[in-house]
């Protein structure tokens, strides 16, 4: 089981997905609010996964998992997206995201992709 | 949304009460069967893909029928046997008023015709009150010139459906430039005609859809069930974002935003779209092309 940060700025999603991981087992090393949040975390946890929502204030997804790509290449990423960013996720994919969880959340689909990268 | 609509308008002539309404709407959930199940039943696909389409549905904003044909897995045609095999939604409501001794068709019927006449409803205009399609019933519920406001108000009222409550209930719709609200949520989409989307509440009238999308029993409508409020409105602006791109219109969303404490919503015009969601009264307030804001 693995060590998981989850950075969203949406209390709700923060919940929703932390239920989904720790019913698998996994644990929780922290929560982000925002993605400049989420990179000093990451630094400081090290985390096996970290989840990035795209689209949150003062910085986004995106410019996180620059910053946490260039500090840990090898960094396993999760993008979080609503539907129909299409131009948002090959950027993700061109910055390293290992891969994609569209909201609103099918704890299957959330389950299988986590297994995929952490097991 | 049919058994609302209708049952509302049978309470209101005092015909039945609403907690008779209640147990219409109840017994109609209890014998009206899903469109996946009957496609198993029948061996037009197999439990697996019914499970596929079911998970495709909430990311697609799509019906059972539409995904299972685009992914191959039915025809047209097989679909259009499926509805009918599922029955006409207007009288499985009839069937339900009758099963519980309320009314029969016929009293049914001629107090539709009175509904028809109030309403100065063509008879084309009931049929598609009686389908409860979405993309039908909709546009009796909107201005007339409301037509581009029709894709975000179905993505809205489908979501709604498919993640709150099956039985929300349009009303007329309305175009203003304010709306006096206590709280509420909205969402920014930006493109070449930004979009934007909100929930506009007074007291606790949002707390429902917070507590039931969130999955969390909110006591009052705090910063937290706004949270959850927000949530749901970026997963319909997604929805919508992911129907304009497959006509090749990109939208970007902004990140949402929330407050319980504002005088109301401001716009140089926003379509007011009044909604019946568990119990209660809320307005979603659609914006093409012109800013909105919360304060």
């Amino acid at each position: 089981m693995g060590k998981i940060l989850i950075v969203d700025d949406s209390r709700t999603s923060r919940k929703m997905l932390r239920e989904i991981l720790e019913g698998m087992g996994h644990e929780i090393a922290g929560e982000a609010t925002n993605g400049e949040e989420g990179y000093v975390m990451y630094k400081e946890l090290n985390p096996d996964l970290v989840t990035l929502d795209i689209t949150m204030p003062k910085m986004d997804g995106i410019e996180a998992l620059m910053l946490i790509k260039k500090y840990n290449e090898n960094a396993e990423a999760v993008m979080i997206t609503a539907a129909g960013q299409k131009e948002k996720m090959i950027q993700a994919v061109r910055y390293g995201a290992s891969e994609f969880i569209t909201k609103p959340y099918e704890s299957d689909e959330v389950e299988r992709i986590i297994a995929q990268i952490l097991d | 949304m049919i058994s609302k609509i209708l049952g509302n308008y049978l309470i209101s002539k005092g015909k039945i009460t609403s907690e008779q309404l209640d147990d219409v709407i109840e017994e109609i959930t209890r014998v009206r069967v899903k469109l996946g199940l009957i496609a198993v039943a029948e061996g037009m696909i197999t439990q697996e893909q019914a499970d596929k389409i079911n998970r495709l549905q909430a990311v697609m904003d799509k019906r059972f029928g539409d995904i299972a044909v685009i992914k191959g897995y039915l025809t047209e045609k097989q679909v259009d046997e499926l509805l009918r095999l599922q029955g006409n939604p207007y009288l499985a409501f009839a069937q339900a008023l009758e099963n519980l001794n309320l009314m029969k068709i016929t009293e049914l019927d001629d107090i539709m015709r009175e509904y028809q006449a109030e309403n100065e409803f063509t008879n084309s205009s009931m049929e598609d009150l009686k389908s409860d399609d979405v993309d039908r019933v909709l546009p009796l519920f909107l201005p007339t010139d409301a037509a581009e406001y029709l894709d975000m108000a179905g993505v809205v009222l489908r979501t709604m459906m498919r993640c709150v409550d099956n039985n929300v209930m349009p009303m007329k719709a309305y175009f203003d430039k304010q709306y006096l609200a206590d709280n509420g949520a909205m969402q920014l989409v930006e493109g070449e005609r930004p979009v934007t989307c909100a929930f506009a509440g007074n007291g606790q009238a949002l707390l429902p859809i917070a507590s039931c999308f969130g999955r969390e029993a909110f006591e009052k409508v705090d910063e937290d069930a706004l949270d959850a409020v927000a949530e749901l409105i970026n997963c319909i602006n997604g929805l919508y974002a992911s129907d304009m791109s497959q006509q090749r219109i990109e939208m970007e969303l902004c990140p949402p935003e929330f407050s319980d404490s504002i005088s109301g919503f401001y716009s140089g015009k926003m379509l007011v779209l009044p909604l019946e969601v568990c119990g209660e009264t809320i307005r979603v307030l659609i914006t093409i092309g012109d800013s909105l804001e919360m304060r």
